[in-house]
């Protein structure tokens, strides 16, 4: 399949030509010359078109989980995880994201579309994408291979010219609508059950927007309550306090407004790297799962539910809250530290099973 | 004195006078008035539906979904599925497990056990009337239909009660698409789909069917819907609604429950209240996991908050409270009568009839032990005998080679 | 002119009342009650009279109650509120007022007046309140006293009025009849349903004060009576005119008026509204809550009223009164529980009365017949209806038939009887009456009075 059908169907056109229509003419000119360079300057990896003065542009973001540089892989035990330096072994990796944009130097944001894929359970559609980052079926360490494996967000977007990409950003989550519909007829990757089975989140009328879970060697315990402890320590960000009080009961099903929405915005400057690093696929996002849990310990729990499971008044998520940029109790606007934009040859394991969606 | 006196009066000059009245009424009416009166009702067709709800004209008829509405056909198929085990991880958990008709689809014991062995934190609750109630569970603001609600004991993991996760969900559809019963429960329910069992939307349609089953669980047929009261239910009667004990404040309409909605509530909002049956900080605590309404909401002022269930068939479905820790009725009522529980010892001690956040309404009062047996027999009176026989609501599978 | 409202009773023998079925003969009745509230307007005491202070007390004897004592009176088809407290068996002392009325100089005056009224909580449980009826103040413009005093009709000064303060009614004469001014004990269908009874509110009043004949004007009120309620979505005014005039032994009026109110959230105040107790029955007996049903929207009242009256002789008159009032209401039901339906409503009253005065005895004979058209719509309407009493599943059209002889023994004190043929409910009841009204002047101020 190659890439160029994406773009036939690229929505971006009038975009681009909206925004410079007098300055077509010489635009076009030194277009015609400046794709022919860059075509030559290419690796190779995509075909770009000129339209009207923009680059349209594919993506196809690579996401990998890891933990404290190591990749995070399923049946696995990583050590020091936490502020008592616990030994983990992952039960659950996955997050939905939308709203994915580049940010220009100027702070312009343009605006990415998610790539519809075919198929009966695709990863994405082309509003919100599931990254399932487990490597086994339930991340159980004997299990088969994860067919619902998902690392990559493709999307697809249109540069105009001149312009220097400084930032990739995305929001963590599940859109308002979407989050609060009917999850067993949902499109996937939101069907459940079916690419949502245990993303479900529907004590709260919703998805879980991230499930990190982990299971501690020896458990959790709470320090104040002898008889309280567990085995799985949890981090699902949600939308809480999400009552449905709609005044028209025909509508009921769905919250007019949910008082903590939890859609972390992440915005990874690209520093040294640039748009064509993203491009070439040499660039991934890194969510660090210890970075995820910095400042708290996945041995322990002292009230609300194990771990953190976007409480507003459970104490692990303080910490939790704050690693992922969300606000908590009185911590407003925290700056996010869980996602990161890296090289991808430093880290990057293609282990994964054959993904008929993985670039080149 | 009250008879139907004579209205045509005997003599010439009264029936005279009420001659020139009627005439000078007649003139006096305006063109288009009435002569007699008259109220036109146009109840916008709140009764019309395409199930038989059966309940008494007087009752107004619950809401429907508008992506549900409601059928004998998928009444019939959620009935089967209802009743199916192989709904579960480990094939031997149906949503009957936990809900039994005779107990007016309540279980009896305190909290009920999962496919894999997980306590329920909460009571199971009776299913009498879940149509008409506007949000579902002992305290849950989030869910507002029964499908919504289904959900959770079918794909939940926490706590993981019939236990169907991505690992076994496809075989569990193809085990009902294996059923021949299925074929034709499935094709007469969805009639509007090319291929309801097989095709995409089979665990929707599951979902859907259940939830018609549910919400056609209509209790109204008790002693008292039929007026029916010994002296002592009479009694309990005049309590119950009395300003001294105030259970009409939230036990209160033709459900018994001021959650309750139906197709002429336009408008109601969220109806939680806190009994005052823990306190474990001293602050008005309840133990979590059951903070109830904040649990969802994280609102302090939520804490210990949830939804008046009815008293339909309230004498069947003990024990009592969201997390079953009150065994019979007689116990819930010296709760109210003290204003709340008092729990002398263990990790729940607490005074409940001094939280915070205690419902306003709650107010200690003075009952006799008499008055309390009168009060459980007007309860008892609320037990609509049919409903927990009804082959209506039966398992279908048990009928001796009756597929229904 | 003013008529003085001290009565003039002629009698003209005694006309028998029996009850129950049949009655005997009633020739053509006549009431010489001149009832000032029907040809005189709102009393203005005159200059040069000091305080005025009269009284009134009305007792009376009733054979049966209109409803039972844990039940509700609400009249098939209308929405009833107010102080329409339905009558009930034995002896009630239905009104107890007090009214006071200074003329400070040639362009002010002050009003006084308060009242005790029957009714109450259907238990009986809450005490009697006296209630104040009208405190107002009243500014008067270009009168001419002298020229009133010599009645010289050819020259007549307008005399303009502006009252403000807590009023009483003036727009219609059914409202400004009292118990103790008008033949029957039991005030008209228009007045009860209507208006609950009494209209007594904060607002102000300009109007043409009997001149040439005509009195005229405008009032505009807070909205604190029914069928008003008050606030910024709530309020209410009214327009009126009237004309009187006089031919050999003939005297007519004719009046007209149009009324016009907002209502948020309404209820019906005789047992609902706030905070409700279910009243505790002995054994034996039940007692429910009421449902307690509001009414939000617009309405419209409108309606005439006649009178005529012919002075056969010094002793005796004859005469005829009638009044027609209609009501629209466009507006909504609705009840705690959030359940709503629309309501439009077109219904009128009427009533007619014939009377004859002989010396001291006055006979009276009144006809009411009410007809009420709803339309209800929406998902709640027949529970909503049925609650606040509009449904009329019977298709009820309620009517009232009621005679009274009275009879003024004194100058201040009158006995009354009455016999009532209440079909205004679905069952028919019949009930006859023995009442006394003391009316006198505490102080007397040196001048007439008339109705207030």
């Amino acid at each position: 399949m190659t890439r160029s059908t994406p773009h036939a169907t690229a929505p971006f056109i009038p975009e681009a030509s909206s925004s410079k229509p007098s300055a077509l003419k010489p635009v076009v000119l030194s277009a015609v010359v400046a794709s022919a360079a860059m075509l030559s300057a290419c690796g190779g990896a995509d075909s770009s078109t000129e339209i009207d003065g923009a680059r349209t542009i594919a993506l196809s973001i690579p996401f990998a989980a890891q933990v404290d540089g190591e990749a995070a892989t399923c049946g696995t035990e990583f050590q020091s995880v936490g502020a008592d330096a616990s030994t983990v072994t992952f039960a659950d990796l996955r997050l939905y994201a939308h709203d994915f944009k580049l940010v220009t130097d100027e702070g312009i944001a343009i605006d990415l579309t998610l790539d519809t894929l075919s198929g009966d359970s695709p990863a994405q559609n082309d509003r919100v994408v599931q990254l399932d980052l487990r490597d086994t079926v339930g991340c159980e360490s004997d299990a088969d291979a994860n067919p619902n494996f998902n690392n990559r967000a493709q999307v697809s977007g249109a540069v105009p010219e001149g312009v220097t990409v400084s930032a990739l950003r995305f929001t963590l989550g599940v859109p308002f609508d979407l989050n609060h519909a009917s999850q067993s007829d949902a499109a996937e990757p939101l069907r459940n059950p079916g690419r949502a089975s245990g993303a479900g989140w529907n004590w709260q009328n919703g998805y879980k927007f991230a499930s990190f879970d982990v299971m501690p060697v020896g458990g959790w315990t709470d320090p104040a309550n002898a008889g309280r402890s567990g085995s799985r320590w949890n981090v699902h960000v949600g939308s809480t306090g999400c009552p449905v009080t709609a005044s028209e009961l025909e509508n009921g099903t769905e919250p007019e407004t949910c008082t903590n929405e939890n859609r972390p915005v992440i915005t990874l400057a690209l520093g040294a790297f640039e748009l064509e690093d993203l491009e070439s696929g040499a660039v991934h996002v890194v969510i660090d799962y210890a970075k995820l849990v910095d400042g708290a310990s996945v041995a322990q729990d002292e009230g609300g539910a194990p771990g953190c499971m976007s409480g507003p008044t459970d104490p692990e998520c303080e910490g939790v809250f704050a690693n992922v940029g969300l606000s908590w109790g009185g911590n407003t606007a925290p700056t996010q530290s869980v996602f990161m934009l890296e090289a991808a040859s430093q880290t990057m394991s293609e282990s994964s099973p054959e993904s008929a969606f993985a670039a080149e | 004195m009250r008879h139907r006196a004579a209205v045509m009066l005997t003599t010439d000059q009264f029936g005279y006078l009420r001659g020139v009245f009627l005439i000078a009424s007649l003139a006096i009416s305006l063109s288009g008035c009435q002569i007699e009166s008259q109220t036109m009702v146009d109840d916008e067709g709140a009764r019309e539906s395409t199930f038989d709800w059966r309940v008494p004209a007087s009752t107004p008829l619950p809401v429907e979904p508008e992506d549900n509405p409601m059928t004998e056909a998928k009444f019939q198929l959620g009935r089967h599925l209802f009743y199916d085990a192989r709904l579960s991880v480990n094939g031997e958990i149906s949503c009957a497990s936990c809900h039994h008709q005779s107990k007016a689809f309540s279980d009896g014991i305190q909290r009920p056990v999962g496919a894999t062995g997980e306590v329920h934190p909460r009571n199971s609750q009776s299913l009498t009337n879940s149509a008409y109630f506007n949000n579902l569970t002992w305290g849950n603001p989030a869910l507002a239909t029964i499908e919504q609600q289904i959900m959770l004991p079918l794909f939940g993991d926490n706590p993981i009660e019939h236990g169907i996760d991505e690992s076994n969900f496809e075989q569990i559809i193809m085990t009902v698409q294996a059923d021949e019963t299925y074929q034709r429960l499935f094709l007469n329910a969805f009639p509007e789909q090319d291929d309801p069992l097989l095709g995409d939307l089979a665990w929707d349609n599951v979902v859907k069917a259940i939830g018609s089953f549910v919400r056609g669980m209509t209790s109204f047929n008790s002693a008292f819907d039929r007026g029916d009261l010994s002296a002592s239910a009479r009694r309990g009667e005049a309590l119950f609604n009395s300003e001294r004990l105030e259970c009409f404040h939230c036990h209160d309409g033709y459900n018994f429950s001021d959650a309750t909605i139906d197709r002429g509530v336009s408008f109601l909002e969220p109806k939680f209240h806190n009994t005052g049956l823990y306190n474990i900080d001293g602050m008005g605590a309840y133990p979590e996991p059951n903070t109830g309404r904040h649990e969802v909401t994280g609102n302090p002022d939520h804490m210990g908050q949830f939804r008046t269930p009815t008293l339909r068939n309230v004498a069947v479905t003990a024990p009592y409270n969201h997390d079953g820790s009150v065994a019979t009725l007689e116990e819930v009522i010296r709760n109210y009568a003290a204003g709340g529980r008092v729990i002398t010892s263990g990790e729940n001690a607490g005074d409940g009839r001094v939280s915070p956040f205690k419902d306003g309404v709650l107010v200690p009062f003075q009952i006799t032990d008499a008055e309390v047996d009168d009060l459980v027999a007007f309860l008892e009176s609320l037990t609509d005998h049919d409903f927990l026989a009804d082959p209506r609501f039966s398992n279908p599978w048990e009928s001796t080679g009756e597929n229904l | 002119m003013m008529l003085a409202l001290a009565e003039r009773l002629q009698p003209l023998g005694v006309a028998t009342v029996s009850k129950g079925v049949g009655l005997t003969f009633f020739g053509v009745i006549a009431a010489g009650l001149s009832f000032a509230p029907h040809v005189s307007a709102h009393f203005i005491p005159d200059e040069g009279t000091g305080t005025q202070v009269d009284a009134a007390v009305v007792a009376t004897w009733r054979s049966a109650s209109v409803v039972d004592q844990y039940e509700f009176w609400q009249i098939p088809g209308t929405l009833m509120g107010g102080d329409a407290y339905p009558v009930t068996s034995g002896l009630s002392v239905d009104e107890v007022t007090v009214k006071a009325a200074r003329r400070l100089d040639a362009n002010t005056f002050v009003k006084l007046g308060l009242g005790v009224h029957s009714g109450g909580s259907q238990s009986g449980d809450e005490h009697q309140s006296v209630a104040v009826e009208h405190a107002s103040l009243g500014f008067i413009c270009c009168n001419t006293k002298d020229l009133r005093a010599s009645g010289d009709a050819s020259q007549i000064a307008a005399e303009f009025v502006a009252e403000i303060g807590i009023l009483s009614a003036a727009f219609t004469p059914e409202l400004l009849s009292h118990r103790s001014t008008a033949s029957f004990s039991e005030p008209s269908l228009i007045a009860d349903v209507f208006f609950g009874r009494h209209f007594h509110d904060q607002g102000a009043r300009v109007w043409l004060h009997e001149t040439a004949g005509w009195s005229a004007g405008a009032e505009i009120w807070q909205g604190k009576a029914f069928p008003a309620t008050e606030g910024d979505d709530g309020g209410a005014w009214d327009v009126f005119a009237r004309y009187q005039f006089d031919r050999d032994k003939l005297n007519m009026t004719l009046g007209g008026w149009w009324y016009t109110a907002n209502a948020q959230s309404r209820a019906d105040h005789r047992y609902g509204g706030g905070h409700q107790h279910t009243p505790v029955a002995p054994p034996g007996k039940s007692a429910s809550q009421f449902p307690d049903i509001r009414y939000t929207g617009d309405l419209v009242l409108l309606g005439v009223d006649a009178s005529m009256a012919y002075q056969w002789s010094a002793a005796s008159s004859v005469g005829v009164k009638l009044s027609w009032a209609q009501l629209t209401m466009d507006g909504a039901l609705h009840d705690a529980g959030g359940r709503e339906a629309a309501l439009e409503a077109d219904q009128y009253a009427v009533w007619m009365q014939p009377y004859l005065n002989w010396q001291q005895h006055t006979l009276a004979v009144r006809l009411e017949r009410l007809v009420a058209d709803n339309r209800l719509s929406g998902a709640s309407a027949a529970t909503l209806g049925e609650s606040a009493g509009v449904l009329n599943p019977g298709g009820h059209t309620p009517q009232r038939t009621s005679l009274a002889w009275t009879y003024q023994w004194r100058p201040q004190t009158t006995f009354r009887t009455e016999w009532i043929q209440d079909d205004t409910l679905e069952e028919a009841q019949s009930r006859f009456t023995l009442g006394v009204i003391w009316q006198g002047s505490l102080l007397s101020g040196g001048h007439a009075h008339g109705a207030y």
